[in-house]
């Protein structure tokens, strides 16, 4: 007899929820300040430690590739000297990038000291450590001889850290061998709320090409820093 | 662990979410139903009574019971937070904080479902008692 009592109860009630949670769902998002873009660069030279950066062998003029954020598209592996920087923008494409080879308003200032003390005069031969029969790299990414991406993934910018206007930077140390395999990676500088999680996961979604020494393909540790920043 | 996070997303919240809509309904039901009754149906008034309390009971214990689900939520997220805390040893207080207060969001939803749960249980009771009180006046008891 109150069927249709109940028919119209549930369904109001659903309809009221739906109203409700709906509107959870959506007032946060607009209630928020709009996010902002960002950009992930791929950082030739980091301030690393001491033993590391006197290994630091820096190529001439890096210059960035630019990259649209809603394209996405992906870096095909550049002719040598390999430049490793990468940076996502939802602005115009064209950043100001100076002849020089500086990036702009990427690169805090603060990590142009670490630029200038690094070892300028070296001919491209990296230190190379020998573990029995196996010579092994130490290397850095942006280097002659180092490992090169051959699909590089972009890390994705950790969401709450986004939200919460986080910057942050990873350097990570790869033990790449010489087919090009990621064997291991070790974290040198760990990044908050998710940075370095982002890295290593685009890393182990990317390809690499191993190091060369003397056109040789070497296993290799290379030192890689990832950098994540709001605009 | 990782598993335990999302029990408290979506096993707790959710059932949170079909306690309500299961109080709200009742609600609903009930209130339409006490509006057109028919008085003279009823001869015995425990009859009309059995008629009018009918589910209401599903309301109250909702109404009681929805903090406390609410809470378990909370506990299990905080347990989460800590267990991750103590394994990965990371030592960043915002992850923390924001692990704790993610974990809050059951106890808020679990209130949220009580408090109008036993807003109409009492409004229902109070209907319930005023209908009786009409029956009697209108059979003279």
């Amino acid at each position: 007899m109150d069927m249709t009592e109940q028919r119209t109860g549930i369904m109001a009630s659903l309809a009221i929820h739906a109203a409700f949670l709906s509107l959870l769902l959506i007032l946060p998002a607009t209630g928020l300040t709009p996010i902002k873009t960002f950009q992930i660069s791929f950082e030739r030279q980091a301030a690393v430690p001491e033993a590391d950066r006197a290994l630091s062998n820096p190529i001439a003029s890096p210059r960035p590739v630019q990259m649209q954020k809603a394209k996405r598209q992906e870096v095909a592996p550049p002719p040598k000297p390999y430049d490793p920087t990468v940076q996502i923008t939802d602005k115009k494409p064209e950043l100001p990038v100076d002849k020089s080879g500086e990036w702009k308003g990427v690169v805090p200032s603060g990590n142009a000291s670490s630029k200038m003390d690094g070892n300028p005069a070296s001919g491209g031969s990296s230190l190379a450590t020998n573990v029995g029969n196996v010579a092994v790299v130490e290397t850095r990414f942006g280097d002659l001889d180092a490992p090169q991406f051959i699909h590089r993934e972009l890390p994705v910018y950790p969401k709450l850290a986004r939200r919460m206007g986080k910057e942050g930077k990873v350097i990570l140390k790869l033990f790449i061998d010489r087919t090009g395999k990621v064997l291991n990676i070790d974290v040198i500088e760990n990044g908050t709320y998710g940075f370095t999680e982002a890295a290593i996961a685009a890393i182990n979604r990317s390809s690499f090409a191993p190091a060369r020494r003397k056109g040789e393909k070497v296993a290799s540790r290379a030192i890689l820093s990832i950098r994540f920043n709001l605009e | 662990m990782e598993h335990l996070g999302s029990i408290v997303d979506y096993g707790v919240i959710g059932l949170l979410v079909i306690m309500s809509v299961i109080a709200l309904s009742i609600t609903i039901e009930r209130y339409l139903t006490y509006k057109k009754i028919d008085l003279e149906q009823f001869h015995d008034k425990r009859e009309l009574e059995f008629e009018l309390t009918r589910r209401l009971h599903f309301i109250a214990t909702i109404g009681s019971n929805a903090p406390y689900i609410g809470l378990l939520g909370t506990v299990l997220g905080i347990m989460a937070t800590f267990y991750t805390m103590g394994t990965e040893g990371l030592f960043d207080t915002g992850k923390i904080m924001i692990g704790l207060a993610l974990a809050l969001k059951a106890t808020a939803a679990g209130l949220l479902v009580a408090i109008p749960a036993i807003v109409f249980y009492n409004l229902l009771l109070r209907k319930v008692k005023e209908i009786v009180l009409r029956w009697e006046l209108e059979h003279g008891r």
